[in-house]
């Protein structure tokens, strides 16, 4: 390792440290038991991931998120593909997605609320409306950079429609899908735990509004540091990988 | 490459077009009586809906609580945004350590921290400003930061050459020379603050739109939810549309 | 005569991550007299926009000192010292007007006092009829005016002008060049030019330093004699082809040297 990046984790760590003192400062400024201290905040969420009821929460959103980045990936590389391939489907329905991407999708909550029920479908399918309209624009986008030549190429091996597109279309797309992924990943996250702040029975988002309805204020900030840890550390993991195939 | 080019007029015929025939297939589907009226509406009874919640002067009071939500945020973000940007360019060190962060920001769920706003702030419209800066702020400090690396350089010499103190340098020379890319980024802002807002209203409010939607939900009252919700949704995308284009005037033709 | 501006053992290195220290002046030595008119040329790369910012205090000499008016120059640009940048830096966002009274808003003189002096410079620039113009609007040669004259109307006693009309065309150079000739004598300010067209140094100035290639240092001052009125048309005087003939001879050795020198050898000889 170089210097300069040995320099530069050091900053990194100096700074992250510096934040948790400033942390520290607000919490003793406005009182533990209103903001609790990082010492706490760690020390509880250590505590709650022995209990099982905390356990049960993490697992709903696990699985609740597993489920909704699968399917907005899922669609959105689908629909991209499509989209970016033909091109009276992409000039007809793409715009929808910008649309989409436009409106606040807080706006929408309601109306899925009641298409779906409050549960778990609901919770689901917020963090899909959140991800796939973007990663269906991203691949498209992509699809529709390619070269041409791929798309000749293609043809002159007489590849069937299915073997085109594992083969050749997919892996040339790989980097918009890789990019894409890493915004899914947090759009998806937010969906499903907005979701659950509104309106669920289970879950890391509903623990955190039932702390907060009882004035369990550590769990709250327990809660809230494992998710940023989790985002923060896939976003940054995803975007290493992402400058890396950029090459 | 490209391999299909966007011609606009025909992009927008073809999707206009689609839409019509979605709306035309929702009243249809509605009028048919297939889907139960407590989960959807009709697109008419909707538009009516809106219509009429918008003559009542409560929920005109309502929307411009929440505006004035968005537009105080926005301001405190802007502000904020603008400092923060000009501290963290004029020390590259830190910056270069906080790029990490700034990269990540987004990714997090921010809007868990809105509880915590609410303990901390007390209840009201405090909470929901702060939730809106939160998310707004980092917009117009990378729009800064991007603003400002773009500075040519000779006009740092030439506030040196004037003597300039490092603020007066700052405010009469660096800012004015990135102004497009600031204003750019105060108007993206203005999106993330509106989502902020509404969200938090949905969640812990008594007044604004997040509010009479939530309030018109609860009380089975589901035409005048779906004719608030259009409401609110069409007044985003006219002013996002509007800023989007005002960002790319900006953009080309300075101030 | 009083020397106002002195470099004594200027040297600058500047440090780069992985490789080798580069030295773009090495122990610079130089006397400038009070209202003297003096051309700095040299090969590419040999340091002399360096110089200038170190001059004028906007870079820290890595030895040696400059002493300005008596004072050592350090950290700040000192008091009366104006420098013409080779880049175009008028705002693109104040008119011409506002472009030239942007330093006299600092001093605090009264409205009609900024008035009278902002309209002196633009009138003295030619600038007079575009006073409402930005500076987007106008040409690159009046660009550079309207820069001068934000100089102009400070009043500077020490003028610095750093290829100030590198980007312009042949002709527009040398009217510029009377221009500036007309600002000198007018202000009575020192002048301190640095151009790498070696016909304009010796026409405009009264001497003329060459420095070598990279690390940079003054080989010779040559001194022009011309009168204090003089304008373009020194050209045709004899003393004119023996000064540039001699310029060339000093320059010519230290291009080449510039030319071939191996880029990663930069430590000093």
């Amino acid at each position: 390792m170089t210097l300069a990046r040995t320099r530069r984790i050091a900053d990194i760590a100096l700074l992250s440290f510096g934040l948790l003192i400033i942390w520290e400062a607000v919490s003793i400024a406005f009182g533990m038991r209103v903001l609790p201290a990082p010492v706490q905040t760690a020390t509880r969420l250590v505590a709650l991931l022995a209990k099982p009821g905390f356990l049960r929460d993490l697992r709903a959103t696990g699985e609740a998120y597993a489920i909704a980045l699968g399917l907005a990936m899922g669609g959105g590389v689908g629909l991209g593909l499509m989209f970016g391939s033909s091109r009276v489907l992409g000039e007809t329905f793409e715009p929808w997605l910008h649309v989409l991407v436009a409106i606040p999708k807080v706006t929408l909550y309601p109306i899925i609320l009641l298409l779906f029920g409050l549960g778990d479908a609901a919770k689901i399918a917020f963090g899909v409306l959140h991800g796939l309209p973007t990663v269906a624009i991203m691949t498209a986008g992509g699809v529709r950079s390619l070269r041409p030549i791929y798309g000749k190429a293609a043809r002159a091996m007489r590849l069937k429609r299915w073997s085109y597109v594992r083969r050749i279309l997919l892996p040339a797309v790989m980097p918009e899908i890789v990019a894409a992924l890493r915004i899914c990943f947090a759009l998806a996250l937010l969906g499903v735990l907005v979701g659950e702040m509104f309106a669920s029975t289970r879950g890391l988002g509903h623990l955190l509004m039932a702390s907060i309805g009882v004035d369990d204020m550590p769990t709250v900030m327990a809660v809230i540091l494992l998710l940023f840890l989790f985002a923060g550390t896939g976003s940054s993991v995803l975007l290493a990988v992402v400058h890396r195939l950029k090459g | 490459m490209a391999q299909t080019a966007y011609t606009p007029r025909r992009t927008h015929a073809y999707s206009v077009v689609a839409l019509l025939a979605c709306i035309a297939l929702l009243e249809a589907v509605c009028h048919a009586g297939w889907v139960r009226p407590t989960t959807l509406v009709a697109p008419s009874a909707m538009l009516k809906a809106m219509i009429v919640a918008l003559r009542e002067p409560a929920t005109l009071a309502d929307f411009g609580l929440t505006l004035g939500e968005v537009v105080t945020a926005t301001a405190l973000a802007s502000l904020l945004g603008i400092l923060t940007g000009l501290f963290l360019h004029a020390t590259p060190r830190l910056r270069r350590a906080f790029e990490p962060f700034i990269a990540s920001y987004y990714a997090l769920p921010l809007f868990a921290l809105y509880p915590v706003f609410v303990v901390v702030l007390g209840v009201g419209a405090r909470p929901i400003i702060a939730t809106g800066v939160m998310y707004a702020t980092m917009s117009v400090v990378v729009a800064t930061l991007t603003g400002l690396d773009r500075v040519p350089h000779v006009f740092h010499k030439v506030a040196r050459v004037h003597r300039l103190n490092p603020f007066k340098a700052a405010w009469r020379v660096l800012i004015p020379a990135c102004a497009p890319e600031i204003l750019g980024g105060i108007a993206l802002s203005v999106g993330y603050a509106f989502v902020a807002v509404i969200a938090s209203e949905f969640l812990l409010a008594s007044h604004g739109v997040g509010h009479a939607i939530v309030d018109a939900y609860n009380t089975f009252q589901t035409e005048r939810m779906y004719g608030l919700v259009l409401a609110l949704a069409l007044l985003v995308v006219l002013i996002n549309g509007g800023l989007r284009r005002f960002r790319g005037r900006v953009a080309e033709g300075g101030p | 005569m009083q020397a106002v501006l002195s470099l004594r053992g200027i040297s600058r290195v500047f440090l780069a991550a992985a490789r080798e220290p580069v030295w773009a002046l090495q122990g610079v030595d130089l006397d400038i007299n009070a209202g003297e008119f003096f051309a700095i040329i040299g090969p590419s790369g040999c340091g002399k926009s360096t110089l200038m910012d170190i001059v004028a205090g906007l870079l820290a000499p890595s030895e040696g000192e400059v002493i300005f008016e008596g004072k050592r120059v350090s950290g700040t640009v000192p008091d009366g010292v104006g420098v013409v940048f080779q880049e175009d830096a008028s705002f693109p966002w104040l008119s011409v007007y506002e472009n030239v009274a942007f330093g006299l808003k600092e001093t605090g003189l009264d409205r009609a006092e900024i008035d009278a002096r902002v309209r002196y410079a633009l009138e003295f620039m030619g600038l007079a009829d575009f006073a409402r113009h930005h500076p987007p609007q106008l040409s690159g040669g009046m660009r550079q005016r309207v820069c001068i004259a934000r100089t102009l109307v400070l009043r500077p006693r020490l003028i610095l002008l750093d290829e100030p009309f590198a980007a312009l065309d042949q002709q527009t150079r040398l009217l510029m060049g009377e221009e500036l000739l007309r600002l000198w004598r007018e202000t009575g300010a020192t002048v301190v030019l640095i151009t790498h067209a070696l016909d304009e140094a010796a026409m405009l100035a009264d001497r003329v330093g060459v420095m070598s290639a990279r690390p940079g240092r003054f080989i010779e001052v040559v001194a022009t004699g011309w009168p204090r009125a003089r304008d373009s048309t020194v050209v045709a005087d004899p003393r004119f082809g023996e000064v540039t003939a001699r310029l060339w001879s000093l320059l010519r050795l230290e291009s080449l040297r510039a030319m071939g020198r191996d880029f990663n050898n930069p430590t000093p000889a």
